[in-house]
């Protein structure tokens, strides 16, 4: 009689241990997670970056149409070639439109110049961004006129749009109008960096 | 004299070959052209852009290229590639066209011994014992100390418990054969106390109450749980690590997340965004060459040639969405990012410090309302001061919150 109580009295202790362990371990974060009618969370339609199978390369997400502009949106003509750089270079008048820009914009493109370029070129545009000091980078140009003599607005802009060498296109990133604010600050600290010299 | 001519030029290549194979044994900088030291400074400011030593970038690979050109050449080539070219010299008009006709700057400002500091860097290359001083950034194996140090610890102290455990039992053993008793095993003992235990009610009695209880909070928080997935940490397609880029690198969220402050999705950048950096950064210091391989198989990029494959049908990378709202809800990155101006981390939470990114937040509705009552919006903008001025007569308040201006009307959010 004695060993049975014995054996009962361990088996209630072995299902405590054993409850309160796995339900402190339920919870699989690789997992979403549990959902109550999963049916109002989801809709049915496609979303953003889904896989779409109605088109053939299964893209949600699908370009614009070659050649589409936004309406207001400025047009750079030049394509991706080393002819179009050279041209570039010999223009050296901004765009009527954006020949003057406002304090506001200015900062704007100091903003943007600060998340998309200063990484690299540095915040003064002397070739010392932070992942050339980390040495992951190498020979990123300095602005100033020494290092870089014949650069115009258009250049800068051909190569924000563009890339050039190593440098990958920003036209995602930086779009059109604000590409030319960020022209305007790197222009600006050219200067500054001319004037240091 | 032509005669004169080659030969000075063969034993000149003959000296040449001599200064690599010495400079591969010992290197002494009597035997090279240049100073290594202030050729790498050179190099590292002026070339490295489009040059590498070991391999194609934009341009060929700089190591042994004086056993590949003449120095004069190379002087020439350096000084004004284009004037090189006008002269009609056939080598650099075949090395135009091969790299597609991206042409070099000319480097006017560079003196013959600062080209001849860079080719005798370009000699001895990267090496840790060499003048130039620092070598390459050894990069430090991937320590993961604390995770194995722990289970260590826990079993060294395990261990530790068991063996007192036996020296008491044996303790108590022999002081039992000194009363002159049996003496007993842990089991036996351990089931007579058990014994003991049921026996008494109120102990019962207790521990079904600490056990309900127990359970009951588990229960209640399990389904509290049921659509709220904190802490969301999926296996993605690239063992993308937030931690070195947003954090080390300290680059902005918002290079790659570019749409956060432009439309209602925050985008998952494209493996082409990618590119931007890694088309030079080849090699990662955890992983090594496997991760970033995994971008150049998206979008079609051959490490052997160093250029992209045409006619390549680019393959999506599959990242696994973290942060899921449901669709009964509407939310907007802009209006947050842009119109309200709040950090990334205010939601995301430490990214920055995120091997492995999870989310952070509830993302619940009570989370965003709670947000809505304390978040105070900026009232500075003169051209409101009207409608600013009778908010704030209409709740006696200098301070406008997201609910007075209605951040909490149901339809804003659900419609």
């Amino acid at each position: 009689m004695g060993t049975i109580t014995e054996m009962n009295s361990l088996k209630v202790f072995a299902a405590i241990i054993f409850l309160s362990v796995f339900a402190s371990c339920s919870r699989d974060y690789s997992k979403p997670g549990r959902e109550y009618m999963p049916n109002m969370y989801r809709v049915a339609s496609y979303k953003t970056y889904e896989p779409n199978p109605n088109f053939k390369d299964s893209l949600g997400a699908r370009p614009v149409i070659e050649g589409t502009v936004p309406r207001g949106y400025f047009v750079y003509e030049a394509q991706n070639t080393p002819e179009a750089y050279e041209a570039s270079l010999k223009r050296k008048e901004f765009p009527s439109r954006y020949r003057e820009i406002s304090e506001k914009d200015f900062e704007e493109g100091k903003r943007q110049y600060t998340i998309y370029c200063a990484v690299c070129h540095g915040e003064k545009g002397d070739g010392n961004g932070i992942l050339v000091e980390k040495e992951k980078f190498a020979g990123v140009p300095s602005y100033a006129s020494a290092s870089r003599p014949g650069l115009t607005p258009v250049s800068i802009y051909h190569v924000i749009t563009y890339g050039k060498g190593v440098m990958g296109s920003h036209a995602a990133q930086v779009l059109p109008d604000d590409r030319w604010k960020v022209v305007h600050y790197v222009l600006h600290l050219r200067e500054e960096l001319d004037k240091n010299n | 004299m032509k005669i004169m001519k080659k030969c000075v030029s063969r034993l000149r290549m003959v000296w040449v070959v001599l200064c690599v194979m010495l400079s591969s044994l010992m290197v002494s900088a009597q035997d090279l052209p240049g100073d290594p030291a202030n050729g790498r400074k050179l190099f590292n400011a002026q070339c490295a852009a489009c040059h590498k030593l070991d391999r194609r970038l934009v341009g060929p690979a700089m190591a042994g290229i004086t056993e590949r050109r003449s120095q004069e050449w190379l002087i020439r080539w350096i000084r004004n590639n284009a004037e090189l070219r006008a002269s009609g010299d056939k080598d650099a008009i075949a090395v135009y066209e091969e790299y597609n006709r991206s042409a070099m700057p000319a480097f006017p400002l560079l003196s013959d011994q600062d080209i001849l500091d860079i080719l005798a860097y370009t000699i001895v290359g990267d090496q840790p014992a060499s003048p130039a001083g620092d070598g390459p950034v050894t990069t430090q194996a991937p320590a993961k100390p604390e995770r194995g140090l722990n289970v260590w610890v826990l079993a060294g102290l395990s261990l530790f418990l068991l063996i007192l455990l036996m020296i008491l039992v044996k303790v108590k053993n022999t002081l039992k054969v000194i009363k002159g008793e049996e003496p007993t095993s842990v089991l036996e003992d351990f089931s007579k106390g058990v014994q003991v235990a049921v026996k008494n009610q109120k102990l019962i009695v207790l521990l079904t109450v600490v056990v309900s209880v127990f359970l009951l909070k588990e229960l209640y928080w399990g389904l509290m749980s049921i659509g709220v997935e904190q802490g969301y940490m999926p296996e993605q397609p690239i063992a993308f690590s937030h931690k070195i880029h947003a954090g080390e690198n300290g680059i902005d969220c918002k290079y790659c997340h570019y749409g956060a402050e432009k439309g209602k999705h925050s985008n998952i950048p494209s493996a082409a965004l990618c590119m931007n950096c890694h088309k030079y950064i080849q090699e990662g210091p955890k992983y090594g060459t496997a991760e970033i391989d995994k971008i150049y198989a998206a979008v079609g990029f051959d490490r052997e040639t160093q250029s992209y494959i045409e006619g390549y049908e680019e393959k999506p990378v599959k990242w696994v969405r973290v942060h899921n709202l449901p669709d009964l809800s509407y939310f907007n990155h802009a209006q947050h990012v842009n119109v309200a101006g709040l950090e990334c981390q205010t939601c995301h939470g430490p990214v920055e410090e995120m091997e492995v990114l999870y989310q952070y937040s509830e993302l619940t509705m009570g989370w965003c309302i709670n947000c809505h009552r304390e978040t105070e919006v900026n009232i500075e903008n003169g051209y409101y001061k009207d409608l600013h001025d009778k908010l704030k007569a209409k709740y006696k308040s200098d301070k406008i919150t997201a609910e007075m201006i209605g951040g909490l009307e149901c339809g804003k959010c659900h419609y």
